[in-house]
């Protein structure tokens, strides 16, 4: 058996002034993935620059997916942002948590090919913020990993319980270089 | 019968939750005649969490666009 680990923090939020220079994505919060032994590469899915360059600015972008309109979205390697969401978590709500997956080997292999497949053609998915309407063509952060078959800790991807499962069910996450000799934060 | 009293962070966070299904219910729904009934629960809850103390931003997906979002939160984050 091997592990797929889902990781994910809470946003910092778009309305408070000591965090507007911060990333889209660390404002909004966010939610990824990575195997075991290869966190130096984080999986994440959201929207891609193209689809976001064409709504406008980050403010016009949360804008346009609260009002429920979609996106072109796609995976990428945001380890940068969750290093980044670690590294605010004495100040900020961004504490990183992780929970552990267990697989077969051979799911394992399935799931990794698949996703670096994913990533290296930059396939495109549709992301939209979760609704309570039939969703099985569009995903948001939190519920992209069902596509490769992983569970998740909350089904619908609203953030407001999927965060507080991933917690419940997961560990904090200590970035590489960030832990004392006893695996805890040195800081 | 049992009765349960919350506490106030405690109905605060039920209220959170509530919430953020009405904004998922409202997205799957805005074109429909049920979305205005939606937005007046929702704005109806948020004014009463705001009138019992919430000061808190909500997670980005429970808000409903800025429009439709009372003043009394949005008053909450304005500078001085």
């Amino acid at each position: 058996m091997k592990q797929i680990y889902i990781i994910g923090f809470r946003g910092t939020g778009f309305r408070s002034e000591p965090f507007k220079r911060e990333s889209l994505l660390i404002r909004a919060g966010h939610v990824g993935f990575y195997f075991e032994g290869e966190d130096d590469l984080i999986f994440g899915f959201h929207p891609t620059e193209e689809a976001c360059r064409v709504v406008g600015d980050d403010e016009a972008v949360i804008a346009w997916l609260k009002a429920h309109h979609p996106m072109t979205g796609a995976l990428y390697d945001d380890t940068a942002i969750f290093h980044r969401a670690f590294a605010l978590a004495e100040d900020a709500p961004t504490t990183v948590w992780q929970m552990p997956l267990s697989v077969s080997d051979e799911g394992y292999e399935r799931i990794r090919q698949q996703a670096y497949a994913w990533y290296d053609e930059r396939k495109t998915f549709t992301y939209a913020f979760p609704s309570d309407e039939f969703a099985e063509t569009r995903d948001n952060c939190a519920t992209f990993p069902r596509r490769l078959g992983l569970s998740l800790p909350e089904p619908t991807g609203n953030l407001r319980e999927y965060m507080p499962a991933l917690q419940m069910n997961g560990e904090r996450w200590l970035a590489k270089g960030d832990q004392d000799d006893t695996g805890n934060p040195d800081r | 019968m049992t009765q349960v009293i919350l506490t106030d962070d405690q109905l605060l966070s039920q209220m959170e939750i509530k919430l953020s299904h009405l904004a998922m219910r409202w997205r799957g729904r805005k074109e429909t005649l049920e979305a205005d009934s939606i937005v007046r629960h929702y704005q109806a809850i948020l004014r009463c969490m705001v009138e019992l103390g919430y000061h808190e931003e909500l997670y980005v997906d429970s808000e409903l666009p800025d429009e439709l979002m009372p003043q009394e939160y949005l008053d909450l984050f304005k500078s001085a």
